[in-house]
């Protein structure tokens, strides 16, 4: 069984925010306009996280993109009160939309903050409608949703991947954002397979988690800027 | 219990349970909507470019029963490989934006009153035909203008063909920010063209403010490039150093961050000249073949910067800049890329040369990850237009605006002057075509200029500030909707040509402005008529790209790797192996793989660099020397400072990946990821040094006044450490005045602060500006 | 002591004209939140949670009041408990349907309730909510009815008006020893079962935050904490109650000084006991300067938060310390004023307890600015409002002021403390 897991490597991430809107419009993910915007309920599956620190003029700024971890001890699945949210055998955080009651306990017991609630219904105007993907429902209001690793690109890949009688290759399966990613800074597979290249690179000295210390075991693993140095060329 | 007590609590019990269930099936009605999904359908791809910037992506769009869905990179294209930035995500919002102009508009109100008849395709074209008759049949076909945002590829050709035919010499095109460099390049090398950089190949980059990461040149080639410098080869990663004032993205994420003061570039590049100089690390064997005046220039250098003399004017550590010179100067091939793009309008020609003249230094034209001249692309030459008399009467005036003392001047800056102050002859009727000046030029003599032209034309697709300012509108088709070539894009060494079509039915009652354009002329009748031997624009495009079947070389893009290695290595050694065998064949694959290209480009090709009269990079033109004073120098840029009054800055207006090129602020996606550095989302916001902030009692999120001359508006302060505490930030492109209900009145237009001056040397513009912010 | 349920004047109907508009409004304004969504509340992200969750902790809390306080005094044999049992019972039993009914409205799709019971996960703290609030709903009504059913018999035989509802409810008591006997071995069951019952509940409505690793929310004090502020704010609702009470329907003789001088005190101990924990969460907090954690507590103690913190500082420990440490003033005037701003500061602890945690998430995301709208507003302002309808309509029904035990009182307990008493006591 796979276990999906997404490396990104720091050193290469351009914060250019493409997966960003990747993600956005593969997902049927709604904007909310200014107003709403104001009030902070704009809806980021994935978000550009920056860390500013230090005074000028020796500033450092970071910018970290944040999907779902897809943590292996989720704690947004242990406190939903009708297990509309779960983690599947391979791995990957869900949530059932039809199902969930919009209590909101996951958003609150996710030390990430990357769970969004529809405050308000879904709005597209009639042209921007015609952009929906169908491979993805749209979210009524009162529920939570997240990112998904876009899994129903796993289903399709595995249909054909069927179709045409052989197993899942490495590439098959590929959320929007690692797709677009400019830098190529982004990558997915399968965290346990040895050929996928996310194992090795999840076991590289650079390889650091996101608020590791909770205990959450999250499955997207980023990789530390490295620097320069004079004079080493191979 | 008695019966009837009974009854009446069961009464009141069923009541009850009804109430309830009642309630429960009420606020479920109420609650209303469960999720539903998009119909789904028959699935499509279909490969063509993405022109929300001139970057030429490659893309491919998803379509599902004609409606278009997604757009991904094209894996097969040379500039991004399946790859897309956040501009090219968002493309569906453009083509889907309810605020396109969905028709012909006819004005009905006076100028800029956003009143509008609409009108059918005929009739807008029977009266655009009737003024330009008149005008033609008064004599005055010379006082017809085109105003062009973009000079790249087949269609401002086709214009520029058009305005000859009919008889004008005012073919206009927007200055762009690369411009600056360019006319370095024309000077010291005598050519004319765009710059290309081979930033893959380089070890070492110098960035003087180039927002290599934010909108630069071609954006997804510059990232695709930066996660390959870094993490691509392993044990081999290239240091980016990054100068200017605000720690922009790109400073970021470049290994260094120097924070120059905004007039200090020229002075800090020719600094390090005098390090490299001093130290002989310079490329000896380059200057002595290729270059003129360099014992006059290094003589200069050595007289005039001393290490510690621009330690002291710039503020910067001399250790910091000695280091640098070196790092550039051994780390070969290595690049220093001046201030050009990004939307930062503060290159001045003086710097451009300064910092141009560093890659002289070290040997870095026409090499392996140095500068570039881009290619033209093999196309068939256009025959001669046919004339009558009074397109040949009409061309012996000059363009309005053009300068007889410095020729290599953009004529568009002093149009808006000339314009309003009638010299000459006034300009009767202007065509606009993807050029918004109204908006994005600092100039704020083009709005009323633009309302002394009586008749104006606009072929834009949204209502923006120009548009707002027409006459008559010729709405044209969104990219996803027609056929265009798509030419090399800015920065780019290779030969490449991407070809457009329309992935979706037209959703509007749109036209190709090309098409419009023949149609006009069609209806113009006579030589007008038949200087243009096509039916359409599709067949100006398909008949042009023949010419690249007849130039025998490059292939169709989209082979496999191996496919593309082997091409690659036949044409070096003198073979050409293409997948077609006809001009059809490769229209056709072109369609269907999205474009065509040439990997192969020469290395030291001293003939086309060095046109000058010497045939080689003169570091004293003589060009120059017609025209500059005694004492004036052509490399320092005055390194002034502020006067330290209290609450004034230099003004920085930095540009947004996101809504860098034409748009974007009408796309709500980019609304929403505007300023991750300070987290702001769907407004403008100024950024300030904290320190400086508590100096002037300032908090985040406090309005401030901007204040400059005569103009005042309210920003919200964002405090940020990464700029300097001489300098204020507000980032290009929010500020509108019209496009949508999502860009409309949102947020402030930094370029309305900006004045233009003229330096005294070139007179090209120098936007460099000074504002006074006061706590609102 | 039935005279309440058969006079009703005009200055009733005034009240409860009042308090049904107020209502009315908040089921307007829920419809509302119901038609266009949770959008109309002030609510966002990060700041998930706001006064709907305040509201819920803040009546489960004083649902303590009754039940607990009773149960305990009659375990102990408190004698003066004997004529606030019923005042303190009945807070518990209609406090609970607001409190679980915070929860509803705070729902995104309160259409969607009964999948609580139908995708059961009982690995959920709001689940634990759900069970361990109805087993206490159940209990304590039990608990209130029990000694109610004598009053009620004696209502049936002296009201004429009603009654059959009374028939109904007596259960056919008639007052026999056998019966009295059952019923007083039931309601000494209960009150023992009652108190853990009552302990777990808010001991899990803490655990609702304390489980999760959310800064200054993931406290192991948090179980005791809340019981605490819980007896607390149930003590001071219960006092007020009790003033009202009085003062409404002219009590005087039974409800005496010297029930609210005993009450008082019992609210100085819980002062003490809250300020105690109140102490060693933030000392932890501010001591082990954890940064996520730090976030927080700067943001209460100088920041954003700061006004309603050290507004609580002031109304649950400084008021209530001042006015009940002394003899003096801890009057019925003095007890009732101590107890209102206990109630005002419990509410505050709630909401800084619940909103500040949630405003500074652990990473940068851009910080929460929550503002309640008019909605959030009326519905909570209803929700008191009908809190205190449906308690003024139950004085209508019911004595408010156990009849039976009151009489028993008179004519046992004084040789049964003597007794006591001397058992208490050396042999000679």
């Amino acid at each position: 069984m796979a276990r999906w897991g997404m490396v990104i490597d720091l050193d290469k991430c351009t914060a250019c925010q493409a997966c960003v809107l990747a993600c956005k419009q593969e997902n049927n993910v709604p904007c909310v306009g200014p107003e709403e915007a104001a009030k902070g309920r704009t809806i980021t599956w994935l978000k550009l996280i920056p860390f500013i620190e230090g005074e000028f003029p020796h500033v450092k700024a970071r910018f970290i993109p944040r999907p779902c971890m897809h943590c292996d001890n989720p704690p947004c699945v242990k406190v939903c009160p009708v297990r509309a949210t779960y983690k599947n055998e391979e791995g990957v955080v869900g949530q059932i939309y039809p199902r969930c009651i919009g209590c909101r306990y996951c958003t609150t017991a996710c030390p990430y903050t990357l769970r969004y609630f529809n405050w308000n219904p879904p709005e597209w105007t009639e042209e921007l409608k015609q952009s929906l993907n169908p491979d993805v429902s749209i979210r009524p209001k009162g529920v939570v949703e997240k990112c998904t690793f876009c899994h129903h690109r796993l289903q399709k890949a595995k249909e054909k991947a069927e179709l045409e009688g052989r197993p899942l290759k490495e590439n098959d399966y590929i959320p929007a954002c690692v797709e677009t990613c400019p830098a190529e800074a982004m990558y997915f597979g399968d965290l346990d397979n040895p050929e996928h290249k996310v194992w090795e690179l999840a076991r590289s000295p650079r390889a650091f988690r996101l608020l590791e210390e909770i205990g959450t075991l999250p499955k997207v693993v980023y990789l530390m800027e490295s620097e320069w140095q004079s004079g080493k060329r191979s | 219990m008695k019966r009837r007590d009974f009854l009446k609590f069961a009464g009141g019990a069923a009541a009850g349970c009804a109430l309830a269930g009642g309630l429960v099936r009420g606020i479920k009605k109420l609650a209303q909507g469960d999720g539903s999904r998009p119909a789904p359908g028959v699935e499509r791809w279909v490969n063509t470019v993405c022109q929300s910037c001139p970057g030429g992506c490659g893309i491919r769009v998803r379509l599902i029963n004609g409606r278009a869905v997604k757009i991904d990179g094209n894996p097969h294209h040379p500039v991004n490989r399946g790859k897309l930035c956040p501009k090219g995500q968002a493309g569906l919002q453009i083509l889907y934006n309810p605020d396109r102009i969905k028709n012909p508009l006819l004005r009905d109100g006076p100028k800029g009153s956003n009143k509008w008849k609409n009108i059918t395709w005929p009739d807008a074209i029977q009266h655009v035909t009737m003024k330009l008759k008149d005008l033609r049949d008064g004599g005055l076909s010379h006082t017809l203008g085109f105003l062009t945002g973009n000079n790249r590829g087949l269609l401002p050709n086709l214009c520029q063909r058009f305005m000859h035919a009919y008889g004008s010499n005012n073919f206009f095109v927007e200055p762009k920010a690369e411009d600056a460099v360019n006319t370095a390049v024309y000077l010291t090398q005598g050519v004319k063209g765009s710059l290309a950089y081979d930033i893959e190949n380089t070890d070492y980059i110098l960035s003087f403010g180039a927002g290599l990461l934010e909108g630069w040149g071609s954006p997804v080639r510059n990232m695709r490039a930066y996660g390959y410098l870094r993490q691509g080869r392993p044990g081999h990663r290239v240091k980016i150093v990054q100068l200017e004032p605000r720690l922009s993205m790109t400073a970021a994420k470049a290994d260094e961050w120097v924070p120059l003061q905004p007039d200090a570039f020229a002075t800090f590049a020719l600094g390090l000249a005098y390090v490299i100089i001093s130290e002989k690390h310079y490329d000896q064997e380059f200057i002595e073949s290729n270059t003129s005046g360099f014992n006059e220039w290094r003589s200069y250098i050595l007289r005039n910067y001393s290490l510690s003399d621009v330690a002291a004017k710039t503020n910067v550590p001399a250790e910091t800049i000695l280091r640098i010179a070196r790092e550039f100067a051994q780390n070969r091939p290595s690049l220093s890329i001046g201030d050009s793009g990004g939307g930062n309008f503060s290159g001045s020609v003086q710097e451009n040369l300064a910092i141009y003249s560093l890659n002289v230094l070290v040997g870095n034209i026409g090499r392996k990850g140095g500068v570039f001249l881009q290619r033209d692309l093999p196309l068939p030459a256009w025959h001669e237009a046919e004339l009558d008399e009074i397109a040949k009467i009409g061309l012996t005036f000059p363009a309005k605006g053009r300068s007889v003392s410095r020729p290599y001047l953009n004529p568009f800056l002093n149009l808006p002057e000339e314009v309003l102050s009638k010299r000459d002859y006034p300009l009767q009727a202007l065509f606009t075509y993807q050029s918004n000046p109204v908006y994005d030029w600092p100039d704020r003599q083009v709005e009323l200029a633009f309302q002394k032209i009586p008749f104006i034309v606009s072929f834009s697709s949204f209502l923006d500030e120009t548009a707002l300012q027409s006459d008559i509108i010729l709405p044209e088709h969104t990219y996803l909707e027609r056929w265009q070539d798509a030419p090399v894009p800015p920065g780019i060494p290779y030969m490449l040509c991407g070809l457009s079509q329309p992935v979706v039915e037209p959703l509007y009652d749109t036209r190709s402005a090309g098409d419009v354009l023949i149609e006009i002329s069609r209806a113009l009748g006579g030589t007008v008529s038949s200087a243009f031997s096509w039916k359409d624009f599709k067949e100006v495009v398909s008949e042009n790209l023949k010419g690249l079947f007849t130039a025998q070389r490059g292939y169709v893009i989209g082979g496999t790797a191996f496919e593309e290695t082997w091409h690659n290595l036949l044409e070096k050694v003198g073979w050409w192996a293409p997948s077609y065998n006809s001009a059809e064949e490769l229209w056709e694959q072109m369609g269907q793989r999205g474009g065509w290209w040439d990997p192969n480009y020469p290395l030291e090709d001293w003939e086309r660099l060095f046109k000058t009269a010497s045939g080689k990079f003169e570091f004293f033109p003589q060009a120059v020397k017609l025209y500059i004073k005694e004492g004036q120098s052509i490399y320092e840029r005055e390194v002034q400072g502020l006067t330290e009054k209290k609450g004034e800055f230099y003004l920085l207006p930095f540009g947004l990946l996101v809504l860098s090129g034409r748009d974007g602020a009408n796309q709500p996606f980019m609304q929403e990821v505007l300023g991750p550095n300070v987290q702001m989302e769907w407004d403008s916001w100024i950024e300030m040094n904290p320190e400086v902030a508590r100096d002037m009692g300032l908090k985040d999120g406090d309005w401030v006044y901007v204040i400059s001359g005569d103009k005042k508006e309210k920003c919200r302060v964002k405090l940020y450490p990464g700029i300097r505490p001489d300098c204020v930030g507000i980032p290009l492109g929010l500020g509108r005045k019209a496009l949508g209900r999502w860009a409309k009145d949102r947020g402030i237009n930094p370029l309305e602060f900006v004045g233009i001056r003229r330096d005294p040397v070139f007179e090209s513009p120098d936007f460099l500006t000074k504002v006074r912010i006061e706590k609102a | 002591m039935i005279q309440p349920l058969l006079q009703t004047g005009w200055k009733f109907f005034l009240i409860v004209g009042i308090l049904l508009c107020f209502g009315l409004w908040a089921i307007y304004a829920w419809l509302w939140q119901i038609r266009h969504g949770l959008g109309t509340t002030g609510l966002n992200q990060p700041v998930y949670w706001g006064i709907y969750i305040t509201n819920f902790v803040f009546f489960i809390g004083i649902s303590h009041a009754g039940t607990l306080i009773s149960a305990i005094l009659r375990i102990c044999h408190a004698e003066w408990r004997r004529s606030i049992t019923r005042a303190a019972e009945v807070i518990t039993v209609l406090v609970l349907f607001f409190g679980a009914g915070s929860i509803i409205i705070d729902l995104g799709r309160p259409d969607r309730m009964a999948n609580v019971f139908l995708h059961a996960n009982f690995r959920s703290p709001l689940l634990w909510d759900v069970t361990s609030i109805s087993i206490y709903f159940t209990a304590s009504t039990i608990y209130l009815y029990l000694p109610l059913i004598p009053d009620i018999a004696i209502l049936r035989d002296t009201i004429k008006s009603r009654r059959w509802f009374y028939r109904i409810l007596a259960l056919g008591w008639r007052g026999t020893a056998g019966q009295k006997k059952v019923l007083e071995r039931c309601i000494s069951i209960m009150a023992i079962l009652v108190i853990p019952i009552a302990v777990s509940v808010h001991t899990v409505v803490s655990w609702v935050f304390g489980m999760t690793t959310q800064p200054m929310w993931h406290s192991t004090i948090f179980g005791p904490y809340f019981v605490v502020g819980a007896i607390f704010s149930g003590i001071a609702a219960l006092i007020i109650a009790m003033a009202l009470i009085r003062w409404f329907y002219h009590l005087e003789n039974y409800l005496k000084p010297i029930h609210f001088n005993n009450l008082g005190l019992l609210l100085f101990v819980m002062t003490l006991l809250w300020f105690y924990f109140t102490f060693a969460e933030y000392l932890t907090t501010y001591y082990g300067a954890e940064p996520s954690h730090l976030s927080v507590f700067y943001s209460k103690v100088h920041g954003r938060y700061s006004l309603p913190f050290w507004t609580m500082v002031i109304t649950c420990l400084i008021i209530p310390f001042i006015l009940l440490c002394n003899r003096k003033t801890r009057t019925v005037a003095g007890t009732v004023v101590a107890s209102i701003s206990v109630i005002i500061g419990m509410w505050l602890e709630r909401y800084t307890i619940v909103v500040p945690s949630l405003s500074r998430p652990r990473l940068p995301v851009p910080f929460g600015d929550y503002h309640p709208t008019w909605v959030e507003w009326s519905i909570t302002a209803g929700l008191f409002a009908m809190f205190i309808l449906l308690y003024i309509v139950f004085t209508k029904l019911f004595p408010i002021v156990s009849i039976w035990e009151v009489q028993e009182g008179r004519k046992h307990s004084l040789t049964e403390v003597h007794e006591r008493v001397k058992s208490y006591m050396p042999e000679d």
